[in-house]
């Protein structure tokens, strides 16, 4: 390598770093000079001029890591809308507010039944730096409290509300769990309908065990708990359940290790909606010597019992005029999208549809360990 | 040796993402973007047959060396002129969509020149190596790459978030609607891998066999309808419609839980910048090749230890290109100019294939102009 060479080489690297270092320095912004949000809430405050009220609760990192240390503060703002609420927020804090870590968004009740949550959608579907894996739920009695709630069992600010959903901590049967891309997703699908989880404040914890089922705005039906455990079993497919069937003096219940659920619908003129769910698991509750009498009888039984009940839920749904388990979705498929047939569906065929729920229970053991 | 003409065949499959093919066919769903599938991978097939078989009566030369062979100067540097714009274009294009995905989901704060600056800074260097260096690059970058983007689109395609009926619902209803062309110019891009034979057939030795040609249209095949039908099925047939960067928002659906970091996003954004960078590298490279075959004073080299000056310069022009277009353009624009360039390079891929037939008919006629010309195989 000549000496020329050299020289030239050494300059470029020169230049390459020089330049580098003044390009990146004025724009990346330390971790100690940001503010990691945890929770955002979003309520409708009764103000016209500023309806939305966002909530951010935002993580104070302390240097140690255990159960009741995690420390946070919470800031409110009202604005015309969502976006500058958050740029008013900004005002009110001494650092950079990063959304990257926030993996928790509350509608609050009072916004998905006056306004909806379309408009919010709009905002966050448009934040790159928002997980599309974040999930969704409905706050009651509003956002700001369940965003300010503080639950003593916390290791770091705002974990326990995430470790609730999905199978990360705990695995609810009740807890229905909407992540961002699937609301975004249903909120523009034919024939497949939204559903958020509902969480309330319970002491120092949360309640997360009903659910809302939601049109492309607003929400139309409130389930109990229990319709929401027989819900997120069909519709999602959520394992780690129970089945109960009434018995005297004790009632059988099944605790379910493996859930799965398939719609269906019968070809012809006038379509038959068939739910097909097939359950497995052991006995967690039963009067003695109940499965050894007649074990296929209580299969049949169980089965028999819980098909009416998701058949009584599946028209509640119906007659509340939404479609989460997408069975218009799996009608157009089968027409392949031909014109006139979403049409058809929900003005003739949805509202009037009839439901055959097949209910294939299948008993491992009996769960007794003696 | 034959190794090398597939991981071209593979790689232009992955980078589909990345030239907006995606994007392209799904604006179109409703349309007749499936319609098109079988046609494309009928003719992209066809194409690699027809090509690979042409290029094997010309051992070690590239297409430059071959249109001499049978064309006057003037004509055959017109033809490696249109090759140049072609692959350049190609790479800009690429340069320029990596540069805003990676502005817009790894570091929305730092200036769009800087990532391009750096991506621009390792393109030019890679591209300016000789042919073999080239070569030995891709393949290390490949095998590092491959294993874990099949990893991913298998994690997607296995999602239990993925909508089945969606999916059916666009298939069924699709391959009703008559074909569409501008999809079925995107989808056989897919295929277009052996296009890069044109300049690596330099390097290929005298008795070079093409086996396993039957995967060109598996692997072809596979990547068209993953890269179609996933983010169909996890977004919905409606919604799926409002992203333009539609790949980058599906990885984002899939959580590792027990990774290092739990967004596949940035893994998935990390491996693409290996495949763009390979991109750039291959198809500035093919066209600054190109471009020194119009030059009598630089004979077709393929393993230069000290490479010459002017491959610096050429690449030097084509970086400043880069920030020029990034300067003029925006989304919008090079949402347009992908579409015009897969528009163009099928019709380039067209030109060859005729041309080739033809070459292979004049060579058994014994209509080559100069035999002195033709050189022995690549090593």
């Amino acid at each position: 390598m000549s000496a020329r060479r050299l020289l030239s080489c050494v300059a470029g690297i020169t230049a390459l770093v020089i330049g580098g270092s003044l390009l990146g320095g004025c724009q990346l912004k330390d971790i100690d000079k940001r503010y990691f949000v945890v929770t955002t809430g979003f309520d409708y405050s009764d103000n016209p001029a500023k309806p939305y009220r966002v909530t951010l609760r935002l993580a104070l990192p302390s240097s140690k890591v255990e159960e009741g240390g995690a420390m946070s503060i919470v800031q409110t703002a009202d604005a015309p809308s969502i976006a500058e609420a958050v740029r008013h927020l900004k005002a009110t804090v001494d650092k950079e507010l990063e959304f990257g870590h926030c993996r928790e968004f509350i509608f609050g009740r009072a916004l998905i039944d006056k306004d909806g949550f379309y408009n919010s959608m709009q905002w966050l579907a448009r934040r790159r730096d928002i997980q599309s894996v974040s999930n969704l739920m409905i706050g009651e009695p509003d956002a700001l409290s369940v965003a300010s709630l503080k639950p003593k069992s916390e290791r770091y600010p705002g974990n326990s509300l995430f470790l609730s959903f999905g199978n990360e901590g705990t695995e609810s049967a009740y807890t229905v769990t909407t992540y961002l891309f699937d609301l975004y997703r249903r909120m523009y699908e034919t024939g497949l309908d939204p559903a958020l989880p509902i969480a309330s404040i319970l002491k120092d914890a949360y309640q997360i065990d009903r659910a809302a089922l939601l049109d492309k705005n607003k929400a139309r039906l409130y389930l109990t708990p229990e319709e929401t455990l027989l819900f997120n079993m069909t519709a999602f497919g959520t394992n780690n359940t129970i089945v109960t069937l009434p018995h005297e003096p004790l009632n059988v219940v099944l605790a379910v290790t493996q859930t799965n659920a398939r719609i269906d619908l019968t070809k012809g003129k006038d379509p038959v909606a068939i739910l097909k769910v097939r359950v497995e698991g052991f006995l967690e509750q039963s009067p003695p010597h109940l499965l050894e009498q007649n074990w296929d009888g209580l299969e049949r039984k169980m089965g028999k019992h819980f098909s009416e009940e998701v058949e009584q839920l599946l028209i509640k749904i119906r007659d509340a005029g939404v479609d989460p388990y997408g069975f218009g979705l799996h009608y157009l498929a089968d027409r392949h999208n031909a014109k006139g047939s979403w049409e058809l569906w929900t003005k003739q065929l949805y509202p009037h549809i009839r439901f055959d729920v097949r209910t294939d229970v299948s008993i491992q053991g009996s769960g007794l360990i003696r | 040796m034959i190794r090398y003409y597939y991981y071209h065949v593979f790689y232009v499959g992955m980078i589909n993402i990345m030239v907006l093919v995606p994007f392209v066919l799904i604006n179109h769903r409703f349309g007749g973007a499936v319609s098109s599938f079988p046609l494309a991978i009928v003719c992209g097939t066809l194409y690699s047959y027809i090509t690979s078989a042409c290029f094997q009566r010309f051992p070690g030369l590239g297409l430059p060396e071959i249109y001499r062979l049978f064309m006057p100067v003037w004509i055959a540097n017109i033809l490696n002129i249109i090759g140049v714009v072609t692959w350049a274009s190609a790479g800009i294009i690429v340069l320029f969509s990596y540069s805003n995905t990676i502005g817009i989901f790894f570091d929305p704060e730092a200036s769009a020149y800087l990532n391009l600056a750096i991506m621009a800074l390792a393109s030019l260097w890679a591209a300016t190596r000789s042919s073999r260096s080239v070569q030995f690059t891709h393949e290390v970058l490949l095998i590092v790459c491959t294993p874990i983007i099949i990893w991913i689109l298998l994690k997607a395609l296995f999602s239990p978030w993925l909508n089945w009926d969606a999916i059916r619902l666009v298939a069924t209803g699709g391959i009703r609607q008559p074909p569409s062309a501008i999809c079925f110019f995107a989808a056989t891009f897919v295929f277009s891998g052996h296009l890069n034979i044109t300049l690596f057939n330099r390097l290929n030795p005298r008795d070079l066999k093409f086996r396993f040609r039957w995967m060109i249209p598996i692997v072809g095949t596979f990547f068209l309808l993953v890269s179609f039908f996933v983010p169909i099925g996890l977004h919905g047939t409606q919604a799926v419609g409002d992203y333009l960067y539609v790949w980058s928002v599906t990885t984002d659906t899939l959580m590792m839980k027990y990774g290092f970091i739990q967004r596949v996003l940035y893994l998935f954004l990390l491996l693409y910048t290996f495949l763009s960078l390979l991109f750039v590298m291959n198809t500035w490279h093919t066209g600054m090749e190109f471009f020194k075959a119009c030059f009598k004073k630089y004979p077709p080299a393929t393993d230069e230890v000290n490479v010459p000056r002017i491959n610096w310069w050429i690449c030097l022009t084509l970086t400043c290109l880069t920030f020029a277009y990034a300067y003029f353009t925006n989304d919008l624009v090079n949402k347009l100019a992908a579409e015009i360039w897969l528009v163009m390079r099928f019709f380039v891929e067209t030109a060859l294939v005729v041309l080739m037939l033809l070459f292979v008919f004049m060579q058994k006629k014994g209509l080559q102009r100069k035999q002195a010309l033709q050189r022995q195989g690549g090593d």
